[in-house]
């Protein structure tokens, strides 16, 4: 475990993401924003440290150990409401189709997503699709 | 177009340091203070492209990270000029000279408006581009300077015109073909 961090009372996010300086801006940006945040960069670590204080789920295809795949899979068989936003730079159809089949909420190409726009993304589905 | 008279060739505008770009992009969330320390370098005299280095080799922010802070914190867009190169055409429609003090490059234009990608954002360039095209509204957007720096390479003639060149003007030519050789490979 890299980092984490545990706070309560707040809204709670969770990332997955291996390329630790997004991570790190991710975590910062919205920690900024009020957000308490889990950052893990690996997959499985995902899958443990994800509980039912989590509020929304950021995460990649790609990471370590378990892929995003698994991770969406595990995470929606706890729990199918939670949003799961995925952020990955697999930009082909068949990977699209695939989170989607799995209960991904929304879809999203990371490297076309500014952190001010992933911001947005979060607010809305945390507070403005309810 | 030459922009030859030019009235507000004197307008100086403040380089961005090495140490500006730090606290830019802790200001905006994208790195901590810490990690800065961590560092244990002097930012104090260091240039932006020193710093840009720096944290870029130190793995903790990326290009792309701080192309998102600076244009966050300047309230502009961020232009990209690697993915999108605007046309040599357009690029020259600013004089070099004025484009390179400035570090301004067009980026795109319409009908009505013209978007300008610059390192170094100030109040000051729309009068400035303004004054070159006059009769259109001006949308400033933020690129890295290695980026407005490459679409500088835009002002040289091709590879094969600046040969002709050399070997029109028949002196020197072994050497400043050699020379053009290897800026072209290095470009």
């Amino acid at each position: 475990m890299d980092k984490i961090e545990k706070l309560d009372n707040k809204r709670k996010i969770l990332i997955c993401e291996d390329e630790k300086p997004l991570a790190k801006a991710l975590e910062l940006k919205l920690r900024s924003a009020g957000y308490d945040i889990l950052t893990t960069y690996n997959g499985r670590e995902a899958i443990n440290l994800f509980d039912s204080n989590i509020h929304i789920v950021l995460l990649d295809l790609i990471v370590p150990e378990i892929d995003g795949f698994g991770v969406l899979k595990a995470i929606r068989q706890k729990n199918k409401e939670i949003p799961i936003i995925i952020l990955s730079n697999l930009g082909q159809p068949e990977d699209k189709l695939r989170v989607k089949d799995l209960g991904a909420t929304a879809y999203y190409i990371k490297s076309e997503m500014p952190l001010n726009k992933i911001l947005e993304i979060v607010n809305f589905y945390l507070y403005d699709s309810k | 177009m030459q922009n030859p008279i030019f009235k507000n060739k004197e307008i100086e505008i403040k380089e961005i340091t090495g140490l500006d770009l730090v606290n830019i992009i802790v200001k905006q969330n994208y790195i901590e203070q810490d990690d800065i320390d961590d560092l244990q370098v002097d930012f104090s005299d260091k240039s932006f492209d020193e710093a840009y280095t720096i944290l870029i080799s130190s793995n903790i922010v990326t290009s792309d990270l701080v192309g998102q802070a600076m244009s966050e914190f300047y309230s502009l867009n961020l232009f990209d000029l690697k993915s999108f190169p605007p046309s040599t055409d357009l690029v020259k429609k600013i004089n070099y000279d004025i484009a390179n003090k400035y570090k301004i490059v067009p980026f795109a234009e319409s009908k009505m408006e013209i978007f300008v990608a610059t390192s170094n954002p100030d109040e000051k360039l729309i009068s400035i581009i303004k004054e070159i095209f006059p009769d259109k509204e001006v949308k400033l957007g933020y690129s890295l300077p290695n980026s407005i720096e490459d679409s500088f390479l835009l002002y040289k003639n091709n590879f094969s015109d600046r040969i002709s060149e050399i070997v029109s003007k028949g002196e020197q030519v072994v050497p400043d073909i050699v020379k053009e050789i290897f800026e072209d490979a290095l470009a």
